[in-house]
């Protein structure tokens, strides 16, 4: 793997559907088009997972991205756009 | 000589029920609302097969049908065996009895209980594939009562049929 994924660091769904459990071991489910009421994509902790488990998430199931990364994407998306 | 089922398969996916807060506080055995992972006394899970319904329409002097595709899509019943140790079996935080609490969800009448299930037939690994029916429409529609002696240890099978309006394929992480 490329890049070392910090845990504590937000990350977004970017692709299909993540399912994942909540600080009260309640699992749930995060759609790629899910958006908060600021039309803003939801950021995830993803503390409970080692780094290597994250990376395999983000670069080989393309499920999450970094927030940071996802946001300097669709900055990009908007210039060329 | 009485035959004997195969117990539980080891390399079983993972099966999980959401005891959601309404049924916390529909059940006085309940006091806390989690997802409970019950796949040691999951025998099999089935169902839940996707379909659409297609009405073919044939107009005169047309050979060709025309295709009404339904919006709505139909999933068939799940269907979860469960072998366990009947009475003794305890599972989350409330040390649940599965089938004292099957029993009691199935005959409860006064709110309306759903019980949606989430199932990895991979085994529920990060990054397998997951499928969880929906929070408000998963009911039960089927419990057999305990059949007793169906292994050599003395464990007891029960089904249970849900009735589920939707299911969410998902990644787990």
């Amino acid at each position: 793997m490329a890049k070392n994924y910090d845990p504590k660091a937000d990350y977004v769904v970017v692709s299909g559907t993540a399912s994942l459990k909540d600080e009260n071991h309640n699992r749930i489910v995060i759609k790629s088009g899910n958006v908060d009421a600021k039309g803003k994509k939801p950021r995830v902790k993803l503390t409970h997972l080692a780094s290597h488990e994250i990376a395999f998430l983000v670069e080989s199931k393309g499920l999450y991205m970094l927030a940071s990364d996802w946001e300097k994407s669709q900055k990009g998306v908007a210039a060329n756009g | 000589m009485a035959k004997t089922v195969n117990a539980v398969n080891a390399k079983r996916g993972k099966v999980e029920l959401v005891f959601d807060a309404a049924l916390v506080a529909a059940l006085a055995s309940l006091t806390t609302a989690e997802t409970i992972d019950i796949s040691s006394i999951v025998k099999n899970i089935s169902g839940g097969d996707l379909t659409r319904a297609v009405e073919k329409e044939y107009v005169i002097g047309d050979d060709e049908a025309i295709d009404d595709y339904d919006s709505k899509l139909v999933y068939s019943n799940l269907v979860i065996i469960l072998l366990y140790t009947n009475g003794k079996d305890s599972l989350g935080t409330d040390t649940v009895d599965i089938g004292t609490i099957l029993d009691e969800v199935a005959v409860y009448t006064t709110t309306d209980l759903t019980l949606p299930v989430i199932w990895s037939v991979a085994g529920g690994a990060v990054g397998d594939e997951e499928r969880a029916t929906g929070a408000s429409d998963t009911r039960i529609v089927g419990l057999t009562p305990p059949v007793g002696g169906v292994d050599s240890s003395g464990k007891v099978q029960r089904t249970l049929t849900l009735s589920v309006n939707s299911i969410t394929p998902a990644t787990v992480s």
